[in-house]
């Protein structure tokens, strides 16, 4: 009994092996007339990458410019005792590591200093620059930021508690568009990808339906006349996207090895997002072959006509 | 071996192919079905490999009613028929092995397992020096023969021919005529629809004459 599913298996091991051969087969007898399969995948693949990749750029350059660690509060009218009473109030707080006080002298060396062209900022005199406490967070207080905002408004003297959420909520609005742009750009590539494999396995089999005729002339079952071709897809999805992948990999890495000369790096993406696309990928070719093999032979049902 | 039982067949709503058939074919049995082109003849044989199901009756094969084959089960039913015909559906791209090769194919079996026996196969009918020939290049009767053995290699039980040598001039007729009937004498059940009066002279057996979808007569030799 056992013995005998032990041989069944090796049984249909053995067949398996036998179509996923007779798949190779078709793929490398194939191989020249799906040159522009070939060439449209693989440039599908790689354009999204790009775009893939600017989205990532973009988004690592917006998260390191508005990382936020700490909240501003400006004052009404500040003397020297309400100044230092306040701060010690404020890093009572919890989450508050830190306080620095900027005076208007303090504040328009600051702005000075990090910006490049607001032409005639020395002509104003400092008492136009307000005067304003930092606050530096930990990790806890940036969690709890929007309450340590409520709070610090509730003490006296407060005239403005901000941390740029006008410039943030923007950054984060971006970002999202982004990635948005980037999973429509996905199911569009997703689905020409399809297409193209759908009609490449389609012309292929149109190309081999004699052979198939003859199949069922002499008795080919179902799975074994369509399985090489959907093998064959396979094949080619796997090849062309772990190519295109490659192709890409180098790309952007040559890029970056030009771009360490000038102090810039680009963030590329982590591996496994690109495991994930030809997973992905693959998975609709799979399914998109399938269906164009399946389609096909329901209309192959007799021996005498095809 | 074959039974049909007031067998109807039509293709387009009031259009019989086949009318009221009834008919035994027995194990062994060599049999020319004749008739007027358009009689119906090509529809009996496709009933027997399951290519068209019967509109009305019951066709049997080896005792198994066609009607109860699935999708699935045609495939293995198949197998025991060796189908040849007149435009021979061959493969003309690919070489004379690699054509009867296909038919080995389905019982997964690799090139060096099946070798000898096509290469047997090739030699009874006079074409082993072709076989590595494409068969585009290869004459009508050669292209006949390649196709017999085809139909040869899975040993079936049953020949069914479509006008073998519809295409072929005498003398190839007569040497495909002198395969099947070797096979005749070695116990396969074969059937054979033709207009070719000269080889049934020559190679006389049972005769169902058909017309307009029915039996007109069934007479002849009753060779064993
Ligand atoms: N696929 C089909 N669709 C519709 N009608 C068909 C089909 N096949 C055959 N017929 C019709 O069925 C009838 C019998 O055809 P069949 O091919 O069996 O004749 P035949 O005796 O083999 O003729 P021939 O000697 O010319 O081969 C004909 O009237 C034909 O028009
Ligand atoms: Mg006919």
């Amino acid at each position: 009994m056992l013995v005998l599913k032990v041989s069944n298996i090796v049984k249909s091991r053995s067949k398996f092996i036998y179509l996923f051969m007779r798949g190779f087969r078709n793929f490398l007898r194939d191989f020249r007339s799906n040159i522009v399969t070939f060439i449209t995948i693989i440039t599908l693949i790689v354009l999204f990458n790009i775009f893939n990749l600017t989205s990532v750029v973009l988004s690592s350059f917006l998260s390191s410019t508005t990382s936020v660690d700490s909240i501003r509060v400006y004052m009404l009218d500040a003397d020297k005792g309400d100044i230092s009473k306040l701060s010690t109030d404020l890093i009572s707080f919890d989450g508050v590591v830190d306080v620095q006080i900027f005076f208007p002298s303090d504040s328009k060396k600051f702005i000075e200093e990090n910006t490049s062209n607001i032409k005639g900022l020395d002509k104003f005199s400092e008492q136009f620059f307000p005067t304003f406490i930092d606050v530096k967070l930990d990790a806890e207080g940036i969690k709890n930021i929007k309450v340590l905002k409520e709070e610090m408004y509730k003490l006296s003297n407060v005239e403005y508690v901000s941390y740029g959420e006008k410039i943030l909520s923007k950054f984060f609005q971006i970002n999202f568009i982004t990635n948005v742009f980037i999973v429509v750009l996905l199911i569009l590539v997703c689905i020409s990808l399809a297409s193209v494999i759908f009609n490449a396995t389609r012309i292929s089999l149109y190309k081999y339906s004699e052979e198939m005729k003859v199949y069922l002339l002499v008795g080919g079952t179902r799975p074994f006349i369509s399985m090489p071709y959907i093998f064959s897809s396979m094949i080619m999805s796997l090849v062309t996207s772990v190519l295109a992948i490659a192709i890409f990999v180098m790309l952007s890495s040559f890029l970056n090895s030009l771009l360490v000369d000038i102090d810039i790096f680009m963030k590329t993406p982590p591996i496994w997002t690109y495991i994930f696309q030809i997973f992905i990928l693959n998975i609709f070719s799979l399914i998109s072959s399938s269906i164009s093999v399946v389609l096909f032979i329901k209309r192959v049902s007799s021996v005498n006509d095809v | 071996m074959i039974n049909f039982t007031d067998v109807n067949l039509s293709f387009t709503a009031g259009m019989n192919a086949l009318n009221g058939v009834n008919l035994d074919i027995s194990r062994g049995e060599f049999v020319y079905v004749i008739g007027k082109s358009g009689a119906g003849k090509s529809s009996f044989l496709r009933l027997i490999y399951a290519d068209v199901m019967p509109t009305r009756g019951l066709v049997k094969v080896d005792g198994c009613d066609i009607r109860s084959l699935g999708r699935l089960q045609i495939p293995y039913f198949r197998r025991k028929i060796g189908i040849i015909f007149q435009d021979y559906k061959l493969i003309e791209s690919i070489t004379v092995f690699d054509n009867i090769k296909l038919a080995t194919d389905i019982y997964y079996k690799l090139r060096s397992e099946v070798k000898d026996e096509i290469y047997i196969l090739l030699r009874d009918v006079g074409i082993f020096e072709k076989r590595d020939e494409l068969v585009c290049n290869l004459s009508g009767g050669e292209k006949q023969r390649v196709a017999i053995v085809r139909a040869l290699i899975n040993n079936p039980q049953v020949i069914i021919a479509d006008e073998p040598t519809g295409n072929l001039d005498h003398e190839t007729a007569e040497n495909i005529m002198q395969i099947l009937n070797k096979l005749r004498l070695e116990g396969t059940t074969i059937l054979i629809a033709t207009h070719d009066d000269n080889i049934r002279q020559r190679y006389p057996a049972r005769e169902i004459r058909l017309d307009k979808g029915k039996v007109i007569s069934d007479a002849g030799v009753e060779s064993e």
